[in-house]
């Protein structure tokens, strides 16, 4: 007879095994490779922070042999990446729905820092609504993991007792604390890598600060002025102070970010002001972020 | 999965794992375990070499109560493996289980007696395992050190020797019968 703990070791090394196939190890930075995932025919999806070389890249693929790879495209705003090499007739990666990812779940943080398949046991700890990061990324759920991080974890699967892989792992969205981005968030992101190399974000052209405009209200005051930017060309001044984009309150500079996606670029969007103590208000065309732009929205 | 069978099945094995596994002491302070090997002669005992930390005698208590010399008849730095004999007493004995056929993923268990608690059980999983260690992603302590590691059906597949970066790191029992045979 097969006892649960035997039957819950069988099963754990089970879809360590399954996923294991899928698992790569990248060699992108000094040191010891980092880990990836077959996500299909020729890509491979992983943690964009462990990407440090974008040149003469090498995959170590499940079998020990080795491939060339050229980074498609990464974005930091979710952390992911992803690789293109020689196509070899891998089928999709089957991945968890968004609903699978639950609290108190078992779960397996699989990589390869190297030539083995390494595995961490542990928990899914909390689950949350989509949330942005702090460099500005949209992520379908928010995962806090219980599982001890060891070489290989960033850009590794998480994958559940049953086999399903519920998401790329990392350690660069949570302060160092481990975390995972839903592959439905994945799927999303890689797609658009893959088609453009980078995600289209949208741009004003301002740096803002947030300030007190009354006991009870809050504005975001603007710093600086891309003059050529969207919100330059639109009438916007150093120190008018922002209440409102679209009709929304915005009280923090993460509050912009929620109306700068990348479907929002070369649409309308009316910025409700107060300049000089009056209120007033000015129609601004969204821009697309200029690559290295990152210190304004 | 039936979470009380599985409770039941951790208990079982830990119950198993109490019986052939001593605590060692060394001078006033040093605390390790071992374990009973089945297939070392002379009824012997596998500890740690660093748990004996070089000396030729150390106390050996059972999971009874019992407390006996033992003396070291062994050691082997490299492995850090010592081999202790205990005069006249009858061991339980130690079911081994394959340390090669270990799988990334399988469940592990160690026993040790982390800050002096003695008999005490951590739970995890394989992290990876090549013939010189097997690295577990489970969390142990000072104590844990000449303890034994199991598999999910409580068969010995290795003693525990160090942590290194997190991982509990401990010495396939291959290596262990050819050191105490």
């Amino acid at each position: 007879m097969v006892s649960t703990l035997q039957a819950l070791s069988d099963s754990l090394a089970g879809a360590a095994e399954g996923v294991g196939r899928r698992v790569v190890a990248i060699g992108a930075r000094r040191r010891i490779p980092s880990s990836g995932i077959l996500w299909q025919d020729g890509v491979v999806v992983t943690a964009q922070h462990t990407i440090q070389r974008e040149d003469d890249i090498v995959i170590t693929l499940p079998d020990g042999s080795t491939a060339p790879a050229t980074l498609a495209g990464r974005d930091p705003g979710t952390d992911l990446a992803a690789l293109r090499l020689a196509p070899n007739g891998t089928s999709a990666i089957e991945v968890a729905p968004l609903d699978a990812i639950r609290v108190g779940s078992l779960v397996l943080a699989l990589g390869r820092p190297g030539r083995e398949l390494t595995a961490a046991l542990g928990l899914v700890s909390a689950v949350g609504d989509a949330w942005r990061t702090w460099r500005g990324g949209r992520i379908d759920r928010f995962i806090r993991l219980d599982i001890s991080i060891y070489d290989g974890f960033s850009g590794g699967p998480l994958v559940d007792a049953e086999g399903r892989v519920l998401g790329v792992n990392t350690s660069a969205l949570l302060r160092g604390a481990p975390t995972a981005v839903p592959a439905a968030t994945v799927n999303r992101v890689i797609a658009v890598l893959l088609e453009h190399g980078h995600v289209p974000t949208g741009y004003l052209g301002v740096g803002m600060q947030t300030v007190s405009l009354s006991e009870q209200s809050t504005g975001l005051m603007v710093m600086s002025v891309d003059p050529d930017g969207p919100a330059g060309r639109g009438g916007v001044l150093l120190g008018d102070v922002i209440t409102a984009i679209d009709e929304a309150a915005v009280s923090d500079p993460a509050d912009v970010l929620t109306h700068l996606d990348a479907d929002r670029v070369g649409k309308a969007a009316r910025l409700r002001l107060v300049r000089a103590g009056q209120p007033t208000s000015v129609t601004v065309t969204v821009g697309q972020r200029p690559a290295g732009g990152r210190a304004k929205r | 999965m039936n979470t009380s069978e599985l409770a039941g099945d951790l208990r079982h094995v830990a119950e198993a794992l109490r019986r052939v596994t001593v605590e060692i002491r060394t001078g006033r302070r040093g605390l390790g375990a071992g374990v009973m090997w089945p297939r070392a002669t002379n009824g012997a005992i596998v500890t740690n070499a660093h748990v004996v930390g070089g000396r030729s005698g150390c106390v050996v208590r059972f999971a009874d109560g019992r407390q006996r010399d033992g003396r070291v008849v062994r050691t082997d730095e490299e492995n850090d493996l010592a081999l202790v004999e205990v005069a006249g007493a009858e061991l339980d004995r130690a079911t081994l289980g394959d340390a090669a056929q270990l799988r990334c993923g399988d469940v592990v268990l160690a026993l040790g007696h982390p800050f002096g608690m003695s008999g005490a059980l951590a739970l995890g999983i394989v992290h990876s395992a090549d013939q010189r260690w097997i690295r577990a992603d489970l969390r142990l302590a000072p104590g844990f050190s000449g303890g034994p590691l199991a598999d999910a059906a409580g068969r010995i597949v290795g003693i525990n020797a160090m942590i290194a970066h997190g991982l509990g790191l401990a010495v396939p029992a291959t290596t262990i019968d050819r050191f105490a045979a």
